[in-house]
């Protein structure tokens, strides 16, 4: 290295030369910028017969290739900047220019870490200097992607290569780059979908599997029973032909008969169709809201949770709840959708209390780790959900009583279905026996802004 | 030998599937004591009780439950499913050897095929073709009396 370095004091002009790039190329062993000894060029590597028609020829065709090489880089799509081993750019082409948004007179000369944000601005000199010491490459001769920064500010995806090019004496970093800010946007957008997609689909599969079970389940009683009933029937007509009973056997055949076979088959399959109704009604009532349209502006929650607390006023007065709620800040919604999901999560609270104490509901707002959305917190003291249910209880159709005859088994399902379609959040925090709290993240801006 | 009478056990939360089953059952000419549980909880607790520790420590007894009780399991039921009950029951040294008929709504195959694994003895999907799922109670009751004969 030290020999090329030395020698190559009086090279650059010598560089520039063309009739050195022919004679280079005679010599294959001594190709320009390789760093062993061997291939530093001394004046000694001159061609060994210069033909004068020969050197014109050379001459002419380097003259052309090197303005074609410069219409080349001057039109590229990609961006291509040459530094020295100290960061200072060397040269730039316009399409590089293009995407920093730069003039030339700004930036040759300069180092050039001003086209990175922090941090890796502070780390490039360092890396230069750890690169110059050790040769350990980070990114020579490799290409990945990096973030550079506009002259606006604008910090930006970009693919980089870098090469490194040893000229006698001093040696080049060619960085080629191609902005892919547009290529990530999309990338991001397909991954959006994909997630949103799989979620959809998920609970296409849930509603299905619900669908197998809960909707065949009636059936199985509608059926099975009427089935009982001509059962019955068949047996009336038998005993009503025969003579061969006694008369209080007879009567006590049909008591059972009347009385308690029939009426129980008949209950079981108005209970069945009844249930069937309300499964039916209630997967309708779902579907509907994946077509009622949004009308998501910014509310104010806190009036908002007002209006929710004084429509459900009865409910919570029967149950001597008492509610709290804090400052809540505002949030981008649907007026009458949000409300709905409140009303749900409040009624739900008031529906699992426990027994042994008033209900205490408390709303109040937290802080969200992400930037554009707030959290609401709905919390209750009731009696808790346990953690194998945590996951189900958003489904359609789960019950965590489904004895108790309340509910369709459809509010927690539903607020979920409408805070997704708001671009929100809900999840759920619970302990056995002290209480709930309901979490809802909500967006601050609409996304169709 | 004494003979030993098999109870059967039927866990389920639609009244209505059980005393349909309870009707075919008997309809097949069975009299063996029938106990219904709604929860998968309650089938729980109880098999808990009666492999109660006095149970287990009677060196003569040692499989207290073969032969003396079958269990007509639902899958879909609130607090712990069919599903897991059938695990755990599989996973009991003492219970283990319980004869399990999954009797549910369920066709799905995947569903089917992981009881299966788990170790259920039969999976019944509860038809709505209502001869066919008698048809297939009463075979079952002939699996309760066969097995109970070789005891007597």
């Amino acid at each position: 290295m030290s020999h090329c370095e030395n020698q190559g004091q009086s090279l650059p002009g010598h560089n520039h030369n063309p009739h050195h790039n022919g004679s280079a190329s005679t010599a294959p062993e001594a190709r320009p910028g390789l760093s062993t000894s061997g291939g530093c060029p001394s004046p000694s590597d001159k061609p060994q017969n210069p033909a004068q028609t020969n050197n014109h020829y050379t001459h002419r065709r380097a003259e052309s290739s090197g303005d074609h090489l410069k219409a080349i880089i001057e039109n590229v799509v990609e961006g291509i900047i040459s530094i020295d081993d100290h960061g200072i750019i060397e040269s730039i082409n316009p399409a590089a220019l293009r995407i920093f948004g730069y003039t030339s007179e700004e930036l040759i000369g300069q180092n050039v870490k001003m086209l990175m944000p922090e941090p890796y601005r502070g780390h490039h000199d360092g890396y230069l200097h750890a690169y110059r010491q050790t040769g350990e490459a980070r990114i020579i001769s490799k290409g990945r992607e990096v973030l550079g920064r506009r002259k606006n500010g604008e910090v930006f995806p970009m693919d980089l290569a870098v090469g490194e090019v040893n000229l006698p004496g001093r040696r080049l970093f060619t960085g080629i780059i191609r902005d892919i800010s547009e290529r990530k946007n999309s990338e991001i957008h397909v991954r959006q979908l994909a997630r949103s997609l799989q979620e959809k689909n998920q609970e296409l599969e849930s509603v299905v599997y619900i669908a197998s079970h809960d909707l065949r389940s009636p059936l199985v009683n509608i059926q099975g029973f009427s089935i009982e009933l001509s059962h019955s029937c068949r047996r009336l007509t038998q005993l009503l032909d025969s003579s061969k009973l006694s008369e209080p056997a007879l009567q006590n055949e049909l008591d059972t008969i009347l009385k308690e076979e029939i009426p129980e088959a008949l209950e079981f399959i108005f209970a069945g169709v009844n249930k069937m109704d309300g499964l039916l009604s209630g997967f309708l009532k779902f579907s509907r809201l994946g077509r009622v349209s949004m009308d998501q502006r910014c509310l104010d929650l806190n009036s908002l949770i007002r209006e929710v607390l004084s429509a459900m006023k009865y409910q919570i007065q029967q149950k001597s709840a008492r509610i709290e709620t804090g400052y809540l800040p505002e949030c981008c919604a649907d007026h009458l959708q949000l409300s709905q999901v409140f009303t749900n999560l409040i009624d739900n609270a008031l529906k699992y209390s426990d027994p042994d104490r008033a209900p205490r509901i408390s709303i109040y707002s937290e802080e969200s780790p992400h930037e554009n959305e707030i959290i609401v917190v709905v919390q209750d003291n009731g009696v808790g959900i346990r953690p194998e249910h945590l996951e189900k209880i958003f489904d359609v159709f789960f019950r965590l009583q489904p004895h108790e005859g309340i509910g369709e088994g459809l509010g927690l399902a539903i607020a979920k279905r409408i805070v997704h379609r708001l671009g929100g959040r809900i999840w759920v925090d619970s302990s056995v026996n002290e209480g709930s709290r309901f979490f809802l993240a909500l967006p601050i801006q609409s996304d169709n802004g | 030998m004494e003979k030993q009478e098999v109870k059967i056990l039927i866990a389920d939360d639609d009244p209505g599937h059980v005393r349909l089953v309870i009707r075919n059952l008997q309809r097949g000419g069975l009299t063996n004591e029938i106990l219904t549980f709604s929860t998968g909880r309650e089938i729980l607790d109880f098999l808990q009780s009666i492999i109660s520790p006095d149970r287990g420590r009677d060196p003569k007894d040692k499989d207290p439950l073969h032969g003396s009780y079958l269990l007509l399991l639902d899958i879909r039921m609130p607090d712990i499913d069919g599903v897991e009950v059938l695990r755990r029951i599989k996973e009991d040294p003492q219970l283990r050897r319980l004869p399990v008929t999954m009797l549910t709504t369920t066709d799905d195959p995947r569903e089917i095929a992981r009881c299966y694994e788990l170790g259920c003895s039969q999976y019944i999907v509860k038809p709505v073709d209502y001869e066919k799922f008698a048809e297939t109670v009463r075979k079952f009751g002939m699996f309760v009396t066969l097995v109970r004969l070789p005891q007597v």
